[in-house]
C-alpha cells in the first residue's frame, strides 16, 4: 500500500507522462506518415491543398498541371502535351532488356542489358563505354542493386544521420548472377566497393545520357550530363507516389517503378513541415522554411532558378511556370559563379560529405552530380568543392540537394555510387523523392 | 484546515544533488550523441546539461545557503515539472536541429515548461507575500499534518521553525 501511494505520487506520473510525450514526438517527427496525398487522387481531377497537401476531389483547376494519363498537361489554363507525370500504379511502366553496345554487367530477371522505355514506343536505348569494350559499370561487381533491406536511416537536412525508419516493402527487380550480388541480395553488396573512372552513355529518342565517373578531392565523383529534346523529360518522382511527411522509399525503387533511366535522390521534403514543394506542376506545401531559405525552381521551358522562400510565394512561382521547386540547398552556382565559399556550410553540416546537386547548362542540358563520402576511397565533398565541379561542367545555375546516406544515382537499372551512412556498409537509403529523366 | 507540509529536511539539498546527477547524465548524452552526428552541431544539444545545472542546482545551492525560505508543494513542483519540460524539449530540438527534422510536438513541450517554470516561480513569491517572509502562514489553521509518504516512526513531537506564527494554534500529528 505505501508504495502504491508512494508510485501515485506526482513525480512518478509526470516522469512517465514526460517520457511518453517524448516517444510520441520522437514518433511523429521520424516516423508516423502524414499529410498525404495519393497521386492517383489528383488524377482523377483533384485539386491540392497548398496548406495540407489534401485532395478535395474537385474539379482540376487551371493553375494546376494535370496528371498526364490523360494525354495533356494543362497549366494556367493553357494546353501543352506530353510530360507531366504519370501515376506508377497502374504499372504500365515496363521494360524489354534491350541490348547495348559495349555490354555491361547487369543484373536482369531478362538477362541483363539496360532497360528500354517501351512506354513511348521508342527505340532500346543504345549505351557505350569510352573504350567501347565489354566492361564493369562504375562500381564494377559489386554494383549496388535496389536492396531488399529494411531501410536505413535517412538522411538529416544538413547530410548527417538521423532516425530510423521502418522501409516500406516492396518488390525487387530480379537479378542476374556474376556481377557480385548474392541472390539474397545482402552481403556482398553492403561492402563499399572501389568504382571505376570511366564514361558510360545512353542514347535514345530525345534522350542523350553521359556518365563521367572520375575521382576529385579524393572523392569519386559520379557526373551525369543530360540532354534532353523535351524538357518535360525532367520530372520528379514520390515515394509510393505519394505525398506526405515521412513517406520513403528508395531512390532506385522509385526509379524502377517510374522507368527512369537517370535518376538521383531529391531533396527529402518528407523530413520536414517546411520548404515549398512543387512537383510536376503541383503545389503540395507552401509553408516558407527559414528566411534565407534558397531553393531551386525549374520552370516548364526547363529553365532553372535559384530563389529565396522570403522573397516570393509558392504560388508566385506556380504562377510564373514554376513545375519543380526543390527546398534544401544551398544553391551552388548562379550565372556560372560559385554562390558558396570554404566557408559555408548546410545547417553546421560537416565540410566534407557525400553530395547531390543538379545544375543546368541551358534549357535542355542538366548535369546531375553525386559524390562518395565517408569511407577510405572517398572523403566526400564539401559545398564549394560540389560548386567547382558543377561549374567544371559547365553549370550556369546548380543547386545542392539532400546529401550523406541519402545520395544516390541509379543510371540504366543500376544504383552507380557507394550510398553509406557511416562509410562501413553501403547501404541505400530511403527518400521522399527523387529527380529524374527517361 | 489541515496544512500538509513537505519533509523538509535538507529537501534543497537532496535537489541539488538529484538535479547534478542528471545534469551530468545529460552531458554524457551529449558527448555521446556527437560522437554519431558527423560533426553536425546544436545549440540545444551543446548546453542541454546546463539546464538543470543552472535552474535547479545552483538555485538548490542558493537556497540552502543562504537558509531562504523554502517553496511551498505545488511551487516547488510546479517549478520542477517546467524545468524538466524545458530540459526534455531542448533535447528534442536538439535531436531536430541535427537531422534537419521538426515536430510542432516539441514547440508545445516547450511552452508547457515555460508555463510551469514561470508559474512555479509566480507561485513561491505569493506564498513570501502571503507568509509576509515570516515562513508558513498557519493563521487560522487548527491541525498541522504530515504529508503521508512521510516516515513518522519514532517521532515523539513534530515542531515548527521559528519563524511560523503558531499562536492559538493547536499541533497535533495526522497518521497515515
Amino acid at each position: 500500500m505505501k508504495i502504491i501511494k508512494r508510485l501515485i505520487s506526482w513525480t512518478p506520473i509526470y516522469s512517465l507522462l514526460l517520457v511518453a510525450y517524448t516517444v510520441f514526438t520522437l514518433l511523429d517527427a521520424f516516423v508516423i506518415p502524414h499529410d498525404m496525398v495519393k497521386l492517383s487522387a489528383l488524377e482523377e481531377g483533384g485539386e491540392v491543398s497548398a496548406a495540407t497537401g489534401e485532395t478535395d476531389g474537385s474539379t482540376e483547376k487551371g493553375d494546376r498541371h494535370k496528371p498526364s494519363g490523360s494525354g495533356d498537361a494543362t497549366t494556367d489554363g493553357s494546353t501543352e502535351k506530353g510530360g507531366g507525370h504519370k501515376p506508377s500504379g497502374s504499372g504500365d511502366a515496363t521494360t524489354d532488356g534491350s541490348s547495348g553496345k559495349g555490354g555491361r554487367h547487369k543484373p536482369s530477371g531478362n538477362g541483363g542489358g539496360p532497360r528500354s522505355r517501351s512506354e513511348d514506343g521508342s527505340s532500346g536505348g543504345e549505351s557505350t563505354t569510352s573504350d567501347g569494350e565489354t566492361r564493369r559499370r562504375p562500381g564494377g561487381e559489386g554494383s549496388h542493386k535496389p536492396s531488399e533491406k529494411p531501410g536505413g536511416r535517412k538522411e538529416s537536412a544538413d547530410g548527417t544521420e538521423s532516425g530510423g525508419r521502418q522501409k516500406p516493402s516492396r518488390t525487387k527487380s530480379s537479378e542476374g548472377g556474376g556481377n557480385g550480388a548474392s541472390d539474397d541480395g545482402t552481403d556482398a553488396q553492403t561492402a563499399v566497393k572501389t568504382p571505376e573512372t570511366g564514361t558510360d552513355t545512353y542514347s535514345s529518342d530525345g534522350l542523350t545520357v553521359k556518365l563521367t565517373t572520375k575521382k576529385v578531392n579524393d572523392t569519386y565523383v559520379y557526373v551525369a550530363d543530360v540532354v534532353v529534346e523535351d524538357v518535360d523529360s525532367l520530372q520528379a518522382g514520390l515515394a509510393e507516389d505519394t505525398f506526405g511527411r515521412n513517406v520513403s522509399e528508395d531512390t532506385s525503387v522509385i526509379a524502377e517503378r517510374l522507368s527512369a533511366v537517370l535518376a538521383i535522390n531529391g531533396d527529402y521534403y518528407g523530413f520536414r513541415n517546411a520548404g515549398y514543394v512543387i512537383r510536376n506542376g503541383y503545389l503540395y506545401r507552401e509553408k516558407a522554411s527559414s528566411d534565407d531559405q534558397e531553393d531551386l525552381v525549374i520552370y516548364k521551358d526547363g529553365s532553372f532558378e535559384i530563389i529565396n522562400e522570403s522573397e516570393v510565394t509558392a504560388k508566385e512561382l506556380l504562377e510564373k511556370g514554376a513545375v519543380q521547386v526543390y527546398s534544401f540547398g544551398p544553391g551552388l552556382v548562379s550565372d556560372g559563379k560559385a554562390m558558396v565559399t570554404a566557408g559555408d556550410e548546410v545547417d553546421k553540416a560537416m565540410s566534407s560529405n557525400p553530395r547531390t546537386a543538379i545544375g543546368m547548362v541551358e534549357a535542355g542540358h542538366y548535369v546531375f552530380v553525386v559524390s562518395d563520402g565517408r569511407t577510405e576511397d572517398s572523403e566526400g565533398l564539401s559545398l564549394a568543392e560540389l560548386a567547382d565541379v558543377m561549374i567544371d561542367a559547365g553549370c550556369k545555375v546548380a543547386y545542392n540537394l539532400d546529401g550523406g546516406g541519402s545520395s544516390t544515382m541509379y543510371f540504366k537499372g543500376e544504383i552507380v555510387n557507394n550510398p553509406t551512412t557511416n562509410g562501413n556498409r553501403v547501404d541505400e537509403r530511403s527518400v521522399s523523392d527523387i529527380v529524374y529523366v527517361k | 484546515m489541515t496544512l500538509f507540509t513537505l519533509n523538509n529536511d535538507n529537501l534543497m539539498k537532496r535537489t541539488g544533488k538529484v538535479a547534478f546527477v542528471f545534469a551530468v547524465i545529460l552531458a554524457i548524452f551529449t558527448v555521446v550523441y556527437y560522437q554519431f552526428s558527423h560533426n553536425v552541431y546544436s545549440d540545444y544539444m551543446t548546453y542541454l546539461a546546463l539546464i538543470p545545472f543552472l535552474a535547479v542546482c545552483v538555485p538548490a545551492f542558493i537556497f540552502e545557503r543562504l537558509n531562504l525560505p523554502l517553496p511551498g508543494y505545488y511551487s516547488y513542483h510546479l517549478y520542477l515539472s517546467g524545468i524538466a519540460a524545458l530540459t526534455v524539449s531542448s533535447g528534442l530540438r536538439g535531436i531536430f536541429d541535427i537531422a534537419g527534422n521538426d515536430s510542432v510536438y516539441q514547440v508545445y513541450l516547450a511552452a508547457f515548461g515555460a508555463v510551469c517554470t514561470i508559474s512555479g516561480v509566480v507561485l513561491y513569491v505569493i506564498e513570501r507575500i502571503k507568509g509576509k517572509g515570516k515562513g508558513v502562514n498557519v493563521e487560522g489553521i487548527k491541525e498541522i499534518g504530515v504529508r503521508e509518504d512521510v516516515n513518522v516512526e519514532g517521532v515523539k513531537e513534530i515542531g515548527v521553525r521559528e519563524d511560523v506564527n503558531v499562536e492559538d494554534a493547536s499541533v497535533k500529528v495526522v497518521e497515515e
